[in-house]
């Protein structure tokens, strides 16, 4: 048992030791970047899932010292845009099909500053390397529902918001490619803390998560951004 | 090199929003009205976590806004239609055996073989119990004879009439398809059954179109890979057409542009978004 203790005292202080060091090197270093500007890109998971979403998210991310930068990640747009048609009466002789259409929108937008520590950096470059971080997303929707109905030729709306702050944590991968570009790969888990719904709408759990707990307080949000690197 | 990235950066907005812009864009030409009925096979596909023929797998794809299911049908020794494949009870579930020489009672405790979740046995009358707006949806019956009942006449006729039971119960002759041989739709007819009939395992599909025409069959059956040509043959007879083997996006694809007018598809989710027929507020459990 104290020899297990001993190895990993061992091994702690060569890490505190090697992390100074880290330090040291990169505030030597005068080519460093110090704002990021990225774009998020189309996930893998997106596509799989076939979602209908027109979203643009964007994040800037501003280097407070070599080894924490702070977040602002911000999306907008269509989080749910489809058409929904369903038949009736396939096998009457009839003119048309009877059927109902329901035309779904939500639109929003989601902002979520965060607060990111690099545990290492790659090439002793600061924004560069792995990281991981804490964060708020605050989210608003708008959904609107266009119900039509050919039997009875009549068209019902709706339509309601829905809002939330939640707090959670992010992992992240970041690489600088030339000091110019990067590449953000992150995960982040969050809790919900506070909703509220108008018009006795359902509450709209997070739409750009890539999962959801069956009560909608927990879910996970994953990301590929593709970024630009300025200021010095 | 500012103005590059600037570029670069216009440019993944651009294919962002016109990427995501999906508009209906198939256009058919079928018996029903245009407009192809999508049924999953045996529930959401082969590939669903849970198996087929239970509702497990059947809830779901009436959920996310098929029109219904295929669904495989045995008879017990009772006369119970139960939902199962395979010929015996040991391929699939904690039982064994063959369900024609059970009582219902002896193999509604069977469960499939899952280390995971307890999913047992599924008979037609339950499910149709547990669907809301049943009247909504239609189901295609795979007939599972057992071929070794010694009086088959008998035994057929005691099946068709178990059919009856559920589609006069729950008034869905017009929304259960029979998919079967000749004789056995024939015999059906013969008892009074008004299902749609579907014939299908008659040799060459040229036979079963041939036979549809001549008996009046509502449809023929066939895997995806049948000709176009074919299917137009079928509709320029006043015959449906309906395809299974649908195992993924291309399945269904080759379905669509054949115009067919019923699909058995393994991808349902697919075929259902590319058609705006997907209900996005089912959560899939």
């Amino acid at each position: 048992m104290y020899k297990v203790l001993f190895i990993i005292a061992i091994l702690l202080s060569q890490f505190s030791y090697s992390q100074s060091q880290q330090v040291d090197t990169i505030q030597n270093t005068n080519a460093l970047r110090k704002y990021i500007i990225k774009i998020r890109l189309i996930s893998t998971i997106e596509l799989i899932k076939n979602v209908n979403r027109q979203i643009i998210g964007l994040e800037y991310e501003q280097k407070l010292n070599s080894k924490t930068s702070l977040v602002l990640d911000f999306d907008i747009g269509y989080f749910d845009k489809y058409v929904y048609y369903k038949y009736y009466n396939f096998f009457t002789l009839v003119d048309e099909l009877p059927y109902t259409k329901r035309t779904v929108i939500t639109k929003g937008f989601h902002i979520a500053p965060n607060y990111k520590y690099y545990v290492y950096n790659f090439n002793h470059v600061s924004m560069s390397g792995i990281s991981c971080g804490g964060a708020l997303d605050y989210y608003f929707y708008k959904k609107v529902y266009d119900y039509y109905n050919s039997r009875t030729n009549i068209t019902t709306k709706n339509n309601y918001n829905s809002q939330q702050l939640s707090v959670g944590g992010v992992l992240g991968l970041q690489f600088l490619i030339k000091n110019r570009i990067t590449i953000d790969a992150s995960s982040s888990l969050f809790m919900k803390l506070f909703s509220s719904t108008s018009n006795d709408g359902k509450e709209i759990y997070s739409k750009n998560s890539f999962w959801n707990s069956d009560n909608g307080r927990f879910w996970a949000v994953y990301r590929i951004k593709l970024g630009y690197a300025f200021g010095k | 090199m500012k103005n590059k990235a600037c570029k670069i950066l216009f440019l993944i907005i651009l294919v962002v929003f016109f990427s995501c812009n999906k508009e209906n864009k198939y256009k058919m030409d079928n018996l029903n009205h245009n407009t192809i009925m999508i049924l999953g096979h045996r529930g959401m596909g082969e590939l669903y976590k849970y198996p087929g023929n239970t509702a497990e797998a059947i809830l779901p794809v009436i959920g996310i806004g098929a029109d219904g299911t295929e669904i495989d049908i045995q008879m017990t020794k009772d006369s119970v239609l139960v939902l199962y494949h395979s010929d015996l009870l040991d391929a699939r579930t904690t039982c064994t055996g063959k369900i024609s020489n059970k009582n219902w009672s002896e193999i509604k405790n069977c469960n499939y073989n899952l280390t995971w979740a307890l999913v047992p046995l599924c008979t037609v009358d339950s499910l149709f119990g547990l669907i809301e707006n049943l009247n909504d949806y239609y189901f295609s019956f795979d007939v599972k004879l057992d071929g070794d009942m010694v009086d088959n006449h008998e035994y057929k006729k005691t099946f068709l009439r178990a059919i009856k039971a559920i589609d006069d119960k729950y008034n869905m002759s017009e929304n259960i398809i029979i998919e079967g041989e000749k004789d056995l739709l024939l015999l059906g007819r013969s008892l009074g059954l008004t299902n749609k009939e579907c014939v299908v395992r008659a040799g060459p599909i040229e036979k079963s179109i041939e036979y549809a025409v001549e008996y009046n069959f509502f449809c023929v059956g066939a895997e995806t890979d049948v000709s176009e040509a074919i299917v137009k043959d079928a509709h320029n007879k006043g015959i449906r057409f309906m395809v299974w083997n649908a195992k993924n996006s291309i399945g269904n694809f080759e379905a669509i542009d054949k115009n067919v007018d019923i699909i058995q598809t393994d991808a349902p989710i697919h075929i259902l978004q590319q058609l705006n027929r997907y209900d996005y507020e089912y959560q899939i459990p």
